[in-house]
């Protein structure tokens, strides 16, 4: 879309904007170059007790133990931003349909199997090397973005009641996790040291699946499921 | 100036450059590419800062990583806002809200709360 004429406002306008945006950039400048030279941080600290994560990743400790929360919530927010997108879409929208091709399906069928098993093995790695639920999830939604893209479906089975339990799945499993740690060591989401890694792992893998899901659903738009149409029919009277 | 601090100044190019695209541009897929590019920056400057010590700090690089998947979400949104906004009036751009006559104004009151 072509931008308005400019008028005088505008231009005045943009040249308090490119002012603002000046000082926002040397603010910052000088910012970073007035902080120490060293190291300040709580890397130290985290290094200090990585023994008693469960994780020999420093990021993944802190993703999902020492910040538990901050994780919980984001997977919090990605439902909420979910929740917004589908609220605005239009009644009676759809993906478009694709003509099948049998190249694009082929290569689809190949490409996958090794997108699962890659976002798998990041989901496992995440504990010792880089990886984790995040980088699982999106991996597995770049595999169904993919899927739709070349006109593959979900499969019949696939009803909007499950579609809507999986995608709060992560938030709950993370949030009754979370509560669960509370008799067991007196605090919100302090695992349990000797199996901190198990529930590590639990967390992340049903995050993982939830934030795929999710971020599938924010790129298709609207509902994958089967059984919503009339539902929404009788919404739209 | 170090590697660190270079990357860092870098980031605070690209913030200013994502806000001036937020202030002064009409159109609102630029000004979500504007929030976009400044989270980038901030993003930037947290991972290049993190870099310090002989070691990188492992909190920071954890909050790019939170960062990075709210900034998609608030991307995700405001697409589906602007969407909306596009099928109710066709429009894709964002002007400044003109306020209402004045014979309009004495009666609905309710309309002062918009005009400041």
């Amino acid at each position: 879309m072509n931008e308005p004429a400019a008028t005088n406002l505008d231009r005045s306008a943009r040249f308090l904007a490119g002012i603002g945006a000046a000082f926002l950039g040397l603010g910052l400048v000088w910012a970073i170059l007035a902080l120490p030279q060293v190291e300040v941080g709580l890397g130290e600290t985290v290094r200090r007790n990585l023994g008693v994560s469960g994780v020999s990743n420093p990021v993944t400790a802190v993703l999902l133990n020492f910040r538990g929360y901050d994780t919980m919530l984001e997977v919090g927010v990605l439902v909420l931003a979910l929740i917004g997108s589908q609220a605005l879409r239009g009644t009676g929208e759809t993906l478009p349909e694709v003509d099948r091709d049998i190249v694009l399906d082929s290569v689809v069928r190949v490409l996958t199997p090794p997108l699962i098993i890659v976002a798998a093995y990041m989901l496992w790695i995440g504990g010792t090397e880089p990886g984790g639920a995040f980088q699982a999830g999106a991996i597995l939604a770049a595999g169904a973005v993919i899927l739709l893209l070349a006109g593959l479906r979900p499969p019949r089975l696939w009803h909007w009641m499950i579609e809507r339990l999986a995608v709060i799945a992560g938030f709950l499993v993370f949030a009754l996790a979370a509560l669960a740690c509370i008799p067991l060591t007196d605090h919100l989401l302090g695992y349990p040291q000797s199996s901190a890694k198990y529930w590590i792992l639990a967390v992340e893998g049903v995050s993982a699946l939830s934030i795929a899901l999710i971020l599938t659903l924010l790129f298709a738009g609207h509902p994958l499921g089967r059984g919503m149409e009339r539902d929404q029919d009788e919404g739209d009277r | 100036m170090t590697t660190a601090q270079l990357f860092a100044i870098a980031g605070a190019g690209i913030v200013a450059i994502g806000f001036y695209a937020q202030l002064a541009r009409h159109n609102l897929i630029r000004k979500i590419l504007g929030l976009n590019l400044m989270g980038s920056g901030v993003f930037l400057i947290l991972v290049s800062l993190a870099g310090r010590g002989e070691t990188p700090d492992s909190v920071p690089q954890a909050m790019v990583l939170t960062g990075l998947v709210v900034s998609v979400s608030a991307t995700a949104l405001a697409l589906a806002l602007v969407r909306r906004l596009h099928r109710e009036s066709g429009r894709l751009d964002w002007v400044m809200p003109t306020p209402p006559p004045p014979e309009l104004m004495s009666e609905d009151e309710e309309s002062d709360d918009d005009s400041h």
